[in-house]
């Protein structure tokens, strides 16, 4: 009966153990949760900060628009693009702006 | 602004048109930079990809859309030598000439942008009047 108590009595203890466990866990993860809003709200404060400060009116938006890639069969060379043997030539002046 | 990507898709790819981007600098401190920069990405034989970006980052005039800083990041964005790119538009490699082509450009009586020759003739930049002028140089009165 001794020995039956005790087997009966183990799972309990274990149970006490992981209950013992929860507000660490908890604690950990809230802690978790705390870190994760900081390094958020550090983040954008940065971004936000430099972008303004930097670009004028370029505002926080850092990304570069890449355009699509012409054609390879459209020849390239300086300033000059397509075949250099067309029978007609156009000139753009252009203010890149 | 440029009217090239029509042109482009109708009378470049077929080999009928060949087109020459002359960049000058007539609307303020960006401009220069911008084509300066152009300049330093056609030493890495890139001038039509930068040229390309620059129009797809238009934020409007001097607004710091084309900040020394941004055309930088447009560099890097191309995978430039960026070293290489930073250092000729640091130190105004293309400073003077910029200036050259746009003064030249004046005398030409370019006091616009964009201003477009058509085999030697000034043409209106409105597309139609620019498709109607490459068919008439081409001889096919379409």
């Amino acid at each position: 009966m001794a020995r039956g108590s005790r087997r009966e009595k183990g799972p309990r203890r274990g149970g006490r153990g992981q209950a013992a466990l929860w507000p660490y866990v908890i604690a950990v993860g809230v802690a978790a949760v705390v870190v994760a809003v900081l390094i958020v709200l550090l983040i954008r404060g940065g971004d936000g900060d430099g972008g303004d400060g930097g670009d004028g009116g370029d505002g926080g938006d850092r990304s570069v628009i890449l355009p699509s890639p012409r054609p390879t069969e459209i020849a390239q060379e300086g300033h000059l693009l397509g075949s250099p043997g067309a029978a007609v030539t156009l000139i753009e002046y252009t203010d890149f702006q | 602004m440029s009217v090239l990507p029509p042109i482009e898709e109708e009378f470049v790819s077929t080999g009928q048109v060949k087109v020459q981007v002359r960049p000058v600098a007539i609307l303020g401190e960006e401009s220069g930079l911008a084509a300066q920069a152009a300049e330093c990405a056609n030493d890495q034989e890139r001038f039509w990809d930068f040229h390309d970006t620059l129009y797809a980052n238009h934020r409007g005039e001097n607004k710091g859309a084309f900040s020394r800083e941004n055309l930088k990041r447009f560099a890097e964005a191309l995978e430039l030598d960026t070293a290489a790119f930073d250092s000729c538009l640091d130190s105004g490699k293309y400073a003077s000439k910029v200036g050259d082509d746009t003064e030249g450009a004046q005398q030409l009586g370019v006091n616009s942008v964009p201003t477009i020759f058509v085999n030697g003739q000034v043409v209106s930049w409105h597309l139609e009047d620019l498709q109607a002028a490459i068919r008439e140089a081409l001889g096919s009165g379409q």
